[in-house]
């Protein structure tokens, strides 16, 4: 057993391959699971019904947590059936269009600190003690794809997304799917615009577009990240505000969800069955936990928790020490429930809003979102013009 | 389950683990010099060479190229033998995303990114979206047909390639254009650096000194071709407007 040591388990995993694999079955696609459930439970609960609740396995119930179970079951086993004249390639290329790009821009995401493995027991001082030098020859980032373009990289992958919805109402042969494709393409353009331009008040104050940079200094390398206060919801609190509307109407959601219209207008699915349409039903579950991940490492400082720093709690100058793995634990585990507060409040807003007509989404999207963010910018800029002149 | 849901699903697998490769080996040479060196932590030895799984080897970058240049030459293929425009449009994303994975390759980062988000992503949706409107092309307004046509634009073609492969011949790369750019540290900065070239940092800065003139006179270019647009699309006045435009007034007593 030579070979297991913490120099060879670093290594695999510090590997992007396995954090990727660890990062989408850990994480997102339960999350995402859980979701397709909880949004029934809670719709159930604000309409004053049970939901889905008899789910079980043999007495194993859950409150009907194992729903998700049984749809995924019945999803894989439906027949997949395929309209004759359909374009068959492009028909099959659609749903993997629209997974494909949120799986991939989860690799931008920090979800938790750099892990020294060989200090986990140990407190982490932030001034190395006297004769005691932390061994870091290893470590594993927890983040997969860790660049300077950032967050212009979560963009342009989701671009990609855009052809999902497109495709799938062109490859179906069929008018209404057609005219789905076609809203779902107008809705998303549209919003991408918006959504790009309100996170630029966040650039121009974190002086970076990496997330993971955002996420370890906060908005000004002066402060402590660990600080709410510090936390760019504060200063950019009307750039969250217009990001989070512009990514609802990304998602194609109620009450963004004209391009779907699930009940009575027909979407650009409608040809589809079985685990075709599965994969775009977990597609859009997995874009609401995307986003939620994207707002808590921009706006709420990511994996930080509130006072406490690498070594340990530290309130009114007073440190409570703690070793490497419980600040480590702590902050994974503040990063899934900032992560699932903000899928709870995307639920929530699903079924307070009802749905917007098209020409009023579109007024939404370009009449007043747009001209807001670039308003947005421009004070966020003379902001910061005003801060840099002041201070030198 | 049907040997093509299956097939779907291994398509879905297959992509994304080409850019968790990708990913791993996209990162060039040099450990994480390319991106933000993070020290939130104390103690700035974090190492970095074991980061990046292709870093070693020339091997694996040789893998990744070759794997781009067929999917941009073959992305474009398939542009020029599909009958269905929108199968078409498809081949020339393929092509886009593989020439952003070259560019990552040859360290211009932004550029790689810029040309995902508009190219592959906004130009090529618009593509879509027009072809799905129109649905149909226009025919050609004038072609010549038959063999003559063939050996003209056959003789065209090969004048064209002829000079491509004139021009990559006579461009001599010495030895030392092959080493990575050094990382600087970022203006105003000095805790984490980023590459002298390519990166967003770098185009920025030149962007916005030396070409700063071209720059400006591009973005109000860009207006004035909005502005055209806009103008363009709008009726004169109400009478232009298209009949029917307009919903029909309700007549009520229904």
């Amino acid at each position: 057993m030579d070979w297991l040591n913490w120099h060879n388990v670093s290594l695999v995993l510090d590997n992007p391959a396995t954090k990727w694999v660890l990062l989408a079955f850990g994480l997102v696609m339960p999350l995402a699971s859980i979701l397709t459930w909880m949004e029934r439970r809670q719709s159930a609960m604000m309409q004053d019904r049970l939901g889905p609740n008899r789910a079980n396995i043999g007495p194993i119930k859950l409150k009907g947590i194992l729903h998700f179970i049984a749809d995924a079951v019945k999803m894989i086993f439906k027949e997949d059936f395929i309209p004759g004249s359909v374009h068959r390639g492009l028909f099959a290329l659609a749903p993997v269009l629209a997974l494909a790009p949120v799986l991939i821009a989860f690799a931008i995401i920090p979800f938790g600190p750099t892990v020294y493995p060989h200090e986990l027991g140990n407190v982490l001082h932030s001034v190395p003690l006297a004769g005691e030098a932390p061994n870091l020859t290893d470590s594993i980032r927890l983040q997969i794809f860790q660049v300077d373009f950032g967050l212009i990289f979560y963009f342009a992958v989701l671009t990609l997304a855009n052809y999902g919805g497109t495709i799938a109402g062109w490859a179906s042969y069929n008018k209404w799917a057609l005219l789905g494709g076609l809203r779902s393409s107008s809705q998303m353009m549209s919003y991408e615009v918006s959504m790009g331009l309100a996170l630029m008040g966040t650039f121009l104050v974190a002086g970076s577009l990496e997330p993971g940079y955002i996420t370890a200094h906060g908005w000004n390398s002066h402060y402590s990240p660990a600080n709410p206060l510090n936390w760019l919801w504060l200063p950019q609190l009307p750039g969250l505000l217009l990001f989070f509307v512009a990514a609802v109407a990304e998602t194609k959601r109620a009450p963004f969800d004209i391009p779907e219209g699930e009940p009575e207008i027909i979407g650009y699915f409608v040809e589809y069955s079985g685990i075709r349409w599965g994969m775009f039903f977990l597609a859009e579950f997995i874009e609401i936990v995307f986003i939620s991940s994207v707002i808590t490492v921009v706006f709420f400082g990511g994996y930080q928790v509130p006072f406490l720093d690498e070594d340990g709690f530290r309130f009114a100058g007073t440190l409570a020490a703690l070793p490497h793995w419980a600040v480590v634990a702590m902050q994974i585990g503040a990063f899934g429930a900032k992560v699932f507060l903000l899928c709870w409040f995307q639920l929530l807003v699903r079924w307070t809003l009802p749905r917007f007509r098209a020409d009023q989404l579109m007024s939404l999207g370009w009449k007043l979102l747009l001209p807001a963010s670039l308003a947005w910018i421009m004070i966020t800029a003379l902001g910061k013009l005003i801060l840099m002149s002041a201070g030198g | 389950m049907s040997g093509r849901v299956l097939a779907a699903i291994a398509a879905l697998f297959l992509v994304l683990g080409l850019v968790a490769a990708g990913t791993a080996a996209a990162q060039p040479a040099g450990g994480d010099a390319p991106s933000v060196t993070i020290q939130a932590t104390p103690g700035a030895g974090v190492s970095t060479a074991s980061r990046d799984i292709a870093t070693g080897s020339g091997a694996g970058m040789a893998i990744l190229f070759w794997a781009l240049a067929l999917g941009t030459v073959g992305g474009a293929a398939f542009v020029l033998t599909r009958r269905n425009l929108i199968a078409a449009v498809m081949g020339m994303v393929g092509t886009f995303l593989a020439l952003a994975g070259l560019y990552m390759m040859l360290y211009a980062s932004f550029l790689a990114v810029i040309q995902m988000l508009v190219y592959a992503g906004a130009i090529m949706v618009l593509f879509v979206f027009v072809i799905m409107v129109l649905n149909r092309p226009e025919d050609e307004p004038w072609g010549m047909v038959g063999l003559p046509g063939k050996a003209l634009a056959g003789l065209a073609m090969l004048y064209l390639l002829v000079r491509l492969v004139m021009l990559v011949w006579s461009v001599n790369v010495p030895d030392t254009a092959l080493v990575a750019p050094a990382a600087v540290a970022f203006p105003g900065d000095a805790a984490h650096t980023v590459y002298e070239f390519g990166s967003t940092a770098a185009v920025g800065t030149s962007l916005f000194s030396d070409y700063l003139f071209p720059f400006e006179a591009i973005s109000i270019l860009l207006l004035i071709a909005v502005v055209g647009a806009i103008a363009v699309a709008r009726p004169l006045n109400d009478a232009d407007e298209l009949p029917g435009a307009q919903p029909p007034a309700p007549t009520g007593g229904h």
